[in-house]
């Protein structure tokens, strides 16, 4: 029988070996931009890759919600304020973690607005510990790349991402399916308590931004389907713990006039373009005012910015 | 460990496949088993078990429980009343004793029928109660009745097929005297509810495990490498080829009336290598992991594709079931009173060939009738049953006939080119008798093979028909190589190689390079991840 440090030592280099061959891997079948047609996951949302580097004072995260109810653009044409969305649909912590790691590798937001609707999305330790282990190990998550490498592309060089996405990570919607609020926001002292992992993530999301010069702020979008008073309470009680801005603006008092008839596309669930511009222009008044963050018209990002406003609003008209 | 083992699975723990199982429960016992003193193991392995049970199935664990329990209070029943008898017959005169055995009898036979009947019915209850009322409802209309039942729906635990076979396979063992009860029920409860094979098997008996499980080893170097690289190659077969099919199988199965022939016969085939890769896969999995710890499960398949017969192909795939209602079924059946009656006077009219198969259709009938309805809920499962009943039977019935055939043409069984076109015939008659076996009912089934006559046109397999079947050109290449892969292996297995072994000879820069190879090919060709729904085992719904 092999002793058993023998023994360990062999399990030990067996896996050594195995992980480097699949960082090697990892090196290989990964996008080598961050467009759809390159393999990419999430374009729309990993388009921040390809901003140039220290464009971005203002970083969106969240859920479905957030991408429905942010305009980079429209804070751009209205206040001069740059800023991508990094919302992906059903967006768990853990993933906005990684978007915030990713954003601030080449930027430097000042503002970053944590759309609270992913706070209450529970997720194993299990599904964060696999996604952390595709973080470090690529091929995981893009192995099925295999499909489209052509020989000539089967190398380790490392990715460039020059990809840019005219909606800066807004995913345009203008269908419109009216809710009916039913008093969705009734008062109650009940609280929906944030579990002890989301609460540990938006500890860490304050932290990260604490030390990297940003201010982490918590807005919950307009939503009769996915908020309530009980949830209100809930984030209302973290921020005040976390001592952080939170923003409800499905609160009777909320300075966003929402007309249920007319600003959502599916019955409350998510804002349209007309409910997310309400939302857009509360925020980027809000931000100015505060002065959280300065207009940029007047640096060399002007005329790229209008570029990009005039091809997203002629896709949208 | 519970504590570990519950947070860090968390609920999505759904099969053997899983990565919370592979990556997160599978290791934590591992460490947990062997940290632990040699006399506390068999408690880490009850704990595990559990737990396992209450992840996948919640409180259906009471089912399990209920049965475990029950086994260990008629098996103790059983085993008084044969002491009582030994007793009564110790003290008898030499007259009393026929009496005294046949009255015994009786109650030891009143016992296990009240056993089984718990068992079974528990088992045929809650399947088939649905089945039965909907088809009893139909009948109701059929005869213009306004009366209908409500189909009443139960959730039924995982694993409730295979573990009530095995406990009623210990009830007639201990009946039958084969084995002694066992008053020790956590280790009734670990036989019956080991975490790798509650969910699919194998279907294991009392002698062949409960024993080891109690006792079970350290882990040994040897036991943990050859064990892991089963269940690599478990899973390899499982989400390379099995989850890759699933998209074309389940779209032509449910959608069938689109298709023509020539794609659904392609699908037959598909899906009857997508319920081998993944039956087996899982197979290795869970002996695998048995295997680690020093505990060996029975083999389930034995490279059913190689044989030459129906009967055949049923010693080599689902061993273990096929085993149990040949132990259970059929030779109770051929061995009870009336049959045996039956076989001596067929015997006189029919002669030695013939005689004994009246006796012997009716227990094979009952066996492959038993068969069908244990696979699942439907007239299709049945169909699927009786085919099998059908052909083996007319195997036997129609031997004599093939053999003179045989002779009078010259033919030598023995010639490759002769086996190669038997195990070609039994693997399309295993395709057509799976067909019915997937198909969304008997009559879907029936559609479906009239379909492969009628509708035969075998398109050419564009890349838009890949496409609108959930495939493309790159995925039939992988399970292609794959099956390639599978098929070398069962070559040199069928030569008596023990692969693993041979394996684990070689120098190690073949052997390691061999797992990295097989590692790698896992994570890159696996169909697991962004657009891919993981598939749960197949066989865990039966």
């Amino acid at each position: 029988m092999k002793t058993p440090i023998k023994t360990m030592v062999r399990c030990a280099a067996f896996l050594s070996g195995l992980a480097v061959l699949l960082l090697l891997t990892s090196k290989i079948l990964v996008p080598k931009n961050n467009a759809k047609e390159n393999g990419m996951l999430d374009p729309s949302a990993n388009g921040i890759l390809g901003e140039p580097e220290q464009t971005i004072d203002v970083l969106f995260l969240g859920d479905s919600e957030c991408y429905s109810a942010f305009i980079p653009l429209r804070l751009w044409e209205k206040h001069g304020i740059t800023s991508y969305n990094c919302g992906t649909a059903l967006q768990n912590l853990y993933y906005t973690e990684e978007f915030l790691e990713k954003a601030f590798q080449k930027q430097s937001p000042k503002v970053v607005v944590l759309e609270t609707n992913a706070i209450f999305r529970d997720f194993s330790v299990g599904a964060s510990a696999v996604h952390k282990f595709k973080q470090w190990f690529p091929v995981f998550q893009y192995h099925d790349l295999w499909k489209r490498l052509k020989p000539g592309e089967i190398h380790l060089s490392d990715a460039v991402f020059t990809h840019k996405e005219d909606a800066k990570g807004y995913i345009w919607d203008n269908k419109v399916a009216p809710a009916s609020p039913n008093d969705y926001m009734a008062p109650t002292q009940e609280i929906q308590s944030v579990s002890v992992r989301n609460y540990a993530y938006v500890k860490d999301f304050r932290d990260f931004c604490e030390k990297h010069g940003a201010k982490l702020i918590l807005v919950s979008t307009p939503s009769t389907v996915n908020w309530n008073m009980k949830r209100h309470n809930g984030i209302q009680k973290l921020a005040e713990e976390l001592e952080l801005h939170y923003f409800d603006l499905n609160e009777p008092k909320s300075p966003v006039k929402i007309d249920w008839a007319k600003d959502t596309r599916d019955k409350g669930d998510h804002m349209n373009y007309a409910g997310a511009c309400k939302v857009t222009d509360w925020l980027g008044k809000h931000l100015i005012e505060t002065g959280l963050v300065k207009s940029r018209r007047n640096d060399g990002l002007c005329k790229e910015w209008n570029a990009a406003a005039e091809r997203f609003n002629s896709k949208r008209l | 460990m519970s504590f570990a083992l519950i947070s860090a699975a968390g609920s999505k723990l759904t099969s053997c496949f899983s990565a919370e199982y592979l990556f997160v429960f599978l290791p934590v016992f591992l460490f947990a088993y062997s940290i632990v003193p040699d006399r506390w193991k068999k408690y880490v392995l009850i704990t595990a078990s559990c737990l396992f049970y209450c992840l996948v199935s919640g409180k259906l664990i009471v089912y399990l429980l209920l049965t475990a329990a029950l086994m260990h209070w008629f098996g103790i029943w059983l085993d008084r009343l044969q002491t009582q008898m030994k007793d009564r017959l110790s003290l008898a005169e030499k007259e009393e004793r026929k009496a005294i055995k046949n009255n015994f009898a009786a109650k030891k036979r009143s016992v296990i029928t009240l056993a089984a009947m718990l068992q079974l019915g528990t088992l045929l209850t809650l399947k088939y109660t649905g089945f039965f009322l909907t088809n009893i409802n139909t009948l109701l209309s059929a005869l213009h009745s306004t009366a209908q039942f409500e189909i009443p729906s139960f959730l039924i635990p995982v694993g409730l097929s295979f573990f009530s076979l095995q406990a009623v396979s210990y009830l007639l063992d201990v009946y039958r005297g084969v084995i002694p009860a066992d008053d020790n029920l956590p280790r009734l409860l670990l036989f019956l509810g080991f975490f790798p094979q509650i969910v699919e098997g194998p279907i294991c008996r009392y002698r062949q495990t409960a024993d080891a499980l109690w006792n079970p080893q350290p882990i040994r170097y040897d036991n943990l490498t050859h064990g892991l690289t089963r269940i690599a190659w478990g899973v390899m077969k499982k989400i390379v080829v099995a989850d890759r099919l699933d998209p074309l199988v389940k779209k032509v199965f449910t959608d069938y009336a689109s298709f023509d022939g020539g794609v659904i016969a392609l699908a037959a085939v598909f899906y009857t290598v997508q319920l081998y890769m993944d039956f087996s896969g899982a197979m290795d999995v869970v002996i695998g992991t048995a295997q680690i710890i020093g505990v060996a499960l029975p083999e389930n398949f034995k490279r059913p594709f190689f044989s030459k017969t129906i009967s055949e192909f049923w010693t080599r795939w689902h061993i273990t079931l096929g085993a149990w209602f040949r132990d259970y079924v059929f030779y109770p059946v051929t061995t009870a009173a009336p049959m045996k009656k039956l076989t001596t006077r067929a015997r006189k009219k029919l002669g030695n060939h013939y005689g004994p198969l009246l006796a012997g259709g009716i227990a094979l009938f009952c066996v492959w009738l038993g068969n069908g309805v244990w696979h699942g809920v439907g007239w299709h499962f049945i169909f699927f049953g009786l085919y099998h009943f059908a052909l083996i039977y007319s195997g036997n019935l129609l031997s004599p006939l093939t053999k003179r055939a045989g002779s009078l043409l010259h033919i030598d069984p023995e010639r490759i080119a002769f086996r190669w076109l038997r195990i070609l015939r039994t693997t399309v008659l295993v395709v057509i008798g799976e067909l019915f076996f997937r198909a969304n009912g008997l009559w879907a089934g029936l559609a479906m093979f009239k379909a492969i006559f009628t509708r035969f046109s075998l398109p050419a397999l564009n890349a838009e028909l890949l496409s609108g079947l959930g495939v493309d050109w790159q995925d039939l290449l992988i399970v292609g190589v794959t099956v390639g892969i599978v098929f070398t292996v069962s070559v040199i297995q069928e030569k008596g190689v023990r692969v693993c072994d041979a394996l684990y000879r070689k120098p190690t820069v073949i052997r390691w390079g061999t797992l990295y190879a097989l590692l790698l090919f896992i994570i890159v060709f696996g169909a697991y991840g962004n657009g891919y729904t993981p598939v749960d085992p197949l066989y865990a719904q039966y």
